[in-house]
Parts: structure tokens; C-alpha cells; sequence
């Protein structure tokens, strides 16, 4: 089959996991305590005041009214408009989603870069001092709360050293690098932990195998056998691991972005819960759906480049 | 120098051990033998008794827990033991190239055939059309029809006999003078089997190379190897060229081989794999002192199990590792000897 009929089929499935997704998020929604008339108008709002913005906000019809307006909405790609913001929910998004992207993008970074050479090294020298040290400290890292880890990052880096911003990512290509470097590395410590375990195993499966030997006969260097033959195998079910990962990182986002003040789409979801913005959280949730989505159909295309034997069907 | 000219590899009492939970096995215990250019060498012997072992040995493509205590192996004038692993490199692939069983393992299922090929022309100042030129027309050599477009292929679209086709090409694209086939035939199915040694054979003549065969089918040997060695529990048990020893064995064990094979000579020809003689190997942690094959031999006296008998050169270029050969005079084995 070939890749664009390939992602034509797929798109068309992701059309009503994303439906039935729609629904529950809806309606779980609703079952959360707590009026957002009441949050925007304070303890001390009359009741009559509550209840003209009530229906200002369409909150006074029944739950099916509202879900048939909002998903009517949904398919003009309206979202709805903030109750917090005052402003259409898809602009918010728009305006968020770059950060949150390149957060996860610096993430990937920095796992990678923490995976690949002591996952590759704890392998091939297994069970020798090597091992047990990235071993060791994939143990301590994945012990360790993700919050935690970018709060000592920030105690160091930019409140002790100023390094790097406290919060926020500035307004400059220059300072969003700046800004990104604590936020990936908090979130790559964590991932690149799991990452480092599981290449490490598939390191030790490879590197005794017949072709790494026939390879060796070769009398191919050490470095083309360690890319060539045996990262290159390793690294296949890695990748499958870490596109998981990926939508892991999507929730740490909202831990993350809070920390480090960065204003992505997990913030905007942390605040629109608070102020139970509803729309802001829909929103959310349903990109946060398409995303993985997304990333998935990505995954199996790259893989079946990774792996050639693994046809698209 | 140690190497006479017309010998391509000299192994001089090889000895190997491995360390495993604590225990030392004793795999290979003096291993002698030499290559001429341009034959085919045979290794013969039950499953465990170290041809693998021997054949990684020369290459040094062996497991962490093995390590070389004794012996000399000399390609040519140089004794690969004594080189560092950098100078051993440019003996692997380009000098003496390496055939595995199974070419579905052997071969990264995840690249090309060409990138297995061109991985081998690395060091060539080709550029890549060259290169692609010269990977077909190996690849026309070893009989894999639509080379331009099997190139591009990886080996889990070849079918059954194409691979191990593939995987000579490969090898043969380093443009070894000595190839180390390790049971090249024992995975492929009869028809199969019989058009690989024919490719083999071809291939000798064909690249001027001297090959190391690893079999533990008599009948492979019957059709490729000018000589054999018999091997036992980490012993060269018997050596000769093909001939005389399909028709005079003078160790137990060889014999044992031979008589284990059905009796009609028309039904020898082939595929005969050794059927079991009684008993089994002796552990290689725990070798007797005596001869290694005393427990199972019929001949054995007294003397057997006190002393390892040395090898004895019965007739020029025959040799046998047993106190008591002259009791096998006589003795004709196998007649079906295709060569020689
Ligand atoms: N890495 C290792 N550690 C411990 N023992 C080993 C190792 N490799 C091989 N051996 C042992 O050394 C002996 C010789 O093995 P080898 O693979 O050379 O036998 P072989 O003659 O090639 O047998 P086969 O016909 O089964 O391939 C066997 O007893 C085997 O169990
Ligand atoms: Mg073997």
C-alpha cells in the first residue's frame, strides 16, 4: 500500500475515536464540582446575577442541549470562547500550542541525548561498572518526581547562577532556546531513564547476534558495527517506547510548564480547570486526543522506515 | 619463516579455553593443522567438538569468555595471534572472508543487500557507480538473477536458496583469499544444498580462493574437500586427504563416523548426517587423561586410559591419533569418494 493512501485510512480512523472522545470529555467534564458562574462573580455574587450569567453561558439547559450545541460548534471548528479569557477558545490554543511543541521537542532533545550513548555502553559492557552506574542512575532518576527535579534545576541554574531564566520564555528566538533548556531537560531525565533500560536490553539481544558477527568478520570498526549494525536494531523497539513516551510528555507539560512559567497549552489547562473555564478545558483535552493521534500514525510510519520486514496495512 | 608458500594457514598447537560459572572447558587442546592454497580443507566431527570454535579462533571472533592459551596461527608470514585488533581487521573480510550457516541471522535484516556489499568495498577508492558495478557483477557470479534490482533488497525478501547466494556475494565482495565456511549447506533443504556446493566449488576456481569447510556431513566433504580433519572433544583425532580417509580410516572414531552411515554406496552419496555412536563426548571441563575418546572406543586397552596417544603419520599425509591404528589395517570405510 502506498504512504498516502496509507495516512488517508488512518486519518479517517482517528474521525470517530476522535467522536467518542468528544463524548467523554464532555460529560466528565460536567460531573466535576463547582460553577463557573460562581468563580467568575465571587462568593459574594446575588443569585440573581449568578443566574443571568448562567445563561448567558448556556449553563441553564440541560447537558444533551448543550452537548449538541457544542458539538455542532466543534464542526465549524468553534470552540467556544473562553469564560476566563473572554476570548475564542481555538486562538488560545493557536497561541499555546507552539510552546508546548517546542517543549516536547526539547524534551525529545535532551532524552535522546541521555538515552542513546549510556543505554548503548551499559549494553555492550553489561554487567561491568558501566552498567551499574547508568543502571544506578536510571534507578535514582526515574524515583524522581519530575517536579522536583526542575525545582533544583531552577534553584541552581538560574536563581544561584542565572543561567538560565527563572520563568517564562522571553520574546526572542534566543531567549525561547534559553527558556527551554531547563523545561526539556527536567522532562528528558525522567524519560530518558526508561529509555536507557529498555536500549540497554535490546543492546545485549543484538550484539551477540550472527550478524553482528558476520559484521565483525568484515572486519568492520567498532564504531560502524556499533551504528550500523547494532544501534540500528536496538533502536527500533526503543522508538516505539518513546513515541509512548510522547503523550506521557504531553501530561508532564502541565507539571512542567507550571514550574518553569512557561505559557503552553499544560498551563493553560491547569488555570482553565481552576477557574473551571469549560470550554479552555474541552479544548485542551481534545487537542491533547488529536495529538496522540497524531503522533501515533506518526510512530508506525517511521517505524516501517526503521524496519523494513514491518509493511503499513 | 614458519609458512612453506604454498600454505595459506598454519595452525600450530592451538589451545582455547572457556571460563563458564566458574568452570574451565577445555574446547580446543592443541589443535595443528595447515591450508594449502587453493584446496579445500575439510572439519569434520560431531556437534560440540569445536569446529566453530576453531574457525572463530583464527578470525579472534570469539566470546568474552574464551581466551587463547597456546599455539601459533600463521596466514601466510604473519601470525594473526600476535596482531593488534586494528592490524586484525585488515585480515578480516578483505583476507580471509567468513560464511555463516543461516544467512537469515548472519545477514542485518534491516539493511540492503547492496549496503552489506558496499560495507566490504569500503576502503576502495570507487565511487558508488563503480562500486554498484562491481556488486553486480558478483552477484551475476554467484547466480542471483536481476542483480540491479535485488541489490536494493533486504534478505528476508530473498527466497530459501538466493540467501546463502547472497551472503557468498557478500563475503566474496571483500575479496578474501581464504574462505571460512561454517555448515554453509547444513541449513538449506537437499536441492539447495546441492547447488551451493556446486556454487562452492565454482567459486573456488572461479575467485583463486582456498577454503576452510565446516561440516559434520561425510558427504559434504565426499564433494568439496581435497583434505579432512576428523575432530574429537577438542582434538584433530585423524588427518589425510579425502581419499585415504574414506578408504583407509585408521582412528576408531573416524570409522565409528563412517559405519554409522548406511551401507549401500548409492545410498551414501549424500545428506548422510553422522548417526550417534554410543555414548556421548567427554565433558571439556573434565577430559580423561588418557585418550579423549577411550569411554566409547571398542579397540581401547589399558594404555588408552593412561596416556594420550600423539599424532602418528601412518602414510605420508595421513595421520591418526590412536595408540592401537594398526588393528584398523585394512579396514576400507567409505569407497564413494568423489574427488581425488
Ligand atoms: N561462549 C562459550 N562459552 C562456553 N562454552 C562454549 C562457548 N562457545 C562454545 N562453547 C563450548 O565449546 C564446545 C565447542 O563448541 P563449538 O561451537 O566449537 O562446536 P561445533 O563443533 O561447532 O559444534 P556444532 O556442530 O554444534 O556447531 C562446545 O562444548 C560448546 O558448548
Ligand atoms: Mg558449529
Amino acid at each position: 500500500m502506498d504512504l498516502l493512501s496509507y495516512i488517508l485510512k488512518r486519518v479517517l480512523q482517528i474521525i470517530p475515536v476522535f467522536i467518542i472522545a468528544t463524548i467523554l470529555i464532555f460529560f466528565l467534564m460536567r460531573l466535576i464540582p463547582g460553577d463557573p458562574a460562581l468563580v467568575m462573580l465571587g462568593e459574594k455574587a446575588t443569585p440573581e446575577s449568578l443566574a443571568l450569567l448562567r445563561s448567558k453561558m448556556g449553563l441553564d439547559q440541560s447537558y444533551f442541549t448543550q452537548f449538541y450545541l457544542f458539538f455542532k460548534n466543534l464542526i465549524c471548528f468553534d470552540l467556544g470562547t473562553s469564560i476566563k479569557y473572554k476570548e475564542p477558545v481555538l486562538l488560545l490554543l493557536g497561541d499555546k500550542l507552539m510552546t508546548t511543541v517546542w517543549l516536547i521537542i526539547s524534551s525529545l532533545f535532551f532524552s535522546l541525548l541521555f538515552s542513546i550513548i549510556p543505554g548503548y555502553y551499559s549494553g555492550i559492557h553489561k554487567d561491568k561498572p558501566v552498567d551499574y552506574i547508568f543502571r544506578l542512575l536510571s534507578l535514582l532518576s526515574l524515583a524522581t518526581p519530575a517536579f522536583w527535579i526542575g525545582l533544583v534545576l531552577l534553584t541552581l541554574f538560574s536563581v544561584q547562577v542565572n543561567w538560565f531564566p527563572v520563568s517564562g520564555w522571553g520574546n526572542t528566538f534566543e531567549e525561547h532556546i534559553l527558556g527551554l533548556i531547563l523545561p526539556g531537560i527536567t522532562q528528558g531525565i525522567g524519560v530518558a531513564a526508561v529509555l536507557i533500560r529498555n536500549l540497554r536490553n535490546n543492546v545485549i539481544d543484538v550484539k551477540d547476534s550472527d550478524y553482528v558477527n558476520y559484521a565483525r568478520s568484515k572486519g568492520l570498526s567498532n564504531f560502524q558495527i556499533g551504528i550500523h549494525h547494532i544501534l540500528r536494531n536496538a533502536l527500533i523497539p526503543t522508538t516505539t517506547l518513546l513515541s509512548m513516551r510522547i503523550a506521557t510528555m504531553l501530561s508532564g507539560s502541565i507539571v512542567v510548564e507550571t514550574v518553569f512559567g512557561l505559557p503552553g497549552i499544560g498551563a493553560l489547562l491547569v488555570n482553565g480547570i481552576y477557574a473551571r473555564d469549560y470550554p479552555v478545558v474541552q479544548g485542551v483535552v481534545l487537542l491533547f486526543v488529536l495529538l496522540v493521534m497524531v503522533i501515533n500514525l506518526a510512530t508506525d510510519i517511521i517505524y516501517s522506515f526503521l524496519d523494513p520486514r514491518v509493511k503499513l496495512s | 619463516m614458519n609458512t612453506a608458500k604454498d600454505t595459506i594457514l598454519k595452525v600450530d598447537n592451538l589451545k582455547l579455553q572457556f571460563s563458564s560459572n566458574g568452570q574451565t572447558l577445555n574446547a580446543l587442546n592443541g589443535i595443528s593443522f595447515s591450508i594449502r592454497r587453493g584446496e579445500t580443507f575439510g572439519f569434520v566431527g560431531e556437534s560440540g567438538c569445536g569446529k566453530s570454535t576453531t574457525s572463530r579462533a583464527i578470525l579472534r571472533l570469539l566470546a568474552d569468555n574464551a581466551k587463547i592459551t597456546d599455539g601459533t596461527i600463521y596466514y601466510n608470514e604473519t601470525d594473526l595471534l600476535k596482531l593488534s585488533e586494528k592490524d586484525l581487521r585488515k585480515i578480516r573480510g578483505k583476507e580471509i572472508g567468513m560464511i555463516f550457516q543461516d544467512p537469515m541471522t548472519a545477514l542485518n535484516p534491516v539493511l540492503t543487500i547492496r549496503k552489506q556489499i558496499f560495507e566490504q568495498l569500503r576502503d576502495t577508492k570507487l565511487s558508488s557507480k563503480e562500486k554498484e558495478i562491481v556488486a553486480i557483477e558478483i552477484m551475476n557470479k554467484v547466480g542471483i538473477p536481476l542483480p540491479e534490482k535485488r541489490l536494493n533488497e533486504y534478505i528476508f525478501q530473498y527466497s530459501g536458496g538466493m540467501r546463502q547466494r547472497a551472503m557468498i556475494a557478500i563475503t566474496l565482495a571483500g575479496n578474501p583469499k581464504l574462505l571460512i565456511a561454517d555448515e554453509p549447506t547444513t541449513a538449506l533443504d537437499v536441492t539447495i544444498q546441492d547447488q551451493i556446493i556446486k556454487l562452492l566449488n565454482h567459486v573456488k576456481e572461479d575467485f583463486g580462493v582456498s577454503i576452510l569447510l565446516i561440516t559434520h556431513d561425510l558427504g559434504v566433504v565426499g564433494r568439496m574437500c581435497d583434505r579432512v580433519a576428523v575432530m574429537y572433544a577438542g582434538y584433530i583425532v585423524e588427518m589425510a586427504d579425502t581419499y585415504t580417509l574414506f578408504s583407509a580410516p585408521r582412528h576408531p572414531y573416524t570409522k565409528g563416523l563412517m559405519d554409522a552411515l548406511p551401507k549401500l554406496p548409492q545410498e551414501q552419496t549424500r545428506n548422510e548426517e553422522m548417526k550417534p555412536i554410543p555414548g556421548a563426548l567427554p565433558s571439556l571441563s573434565d577430559l580423561p587423561q588418557g585418550c579423549p575418546f577411550v569411554s566409547r572406543c571398542q579397540l581401547h586397552q589399558t594404555l588408552c586410559q593412561d596416556q594420550l596417544p600423539t599424532m602418528q603419520e601412518i602414510s605420508p599425509g595421513h595421520f591418526a591419533r590412536c595408540h592401537y591404528f594398526h588393528k584398523l589395517e585394512g579396514c576400507t570405510g567409505l569407497i564413494n569418494c568423489t574427488k581425488g
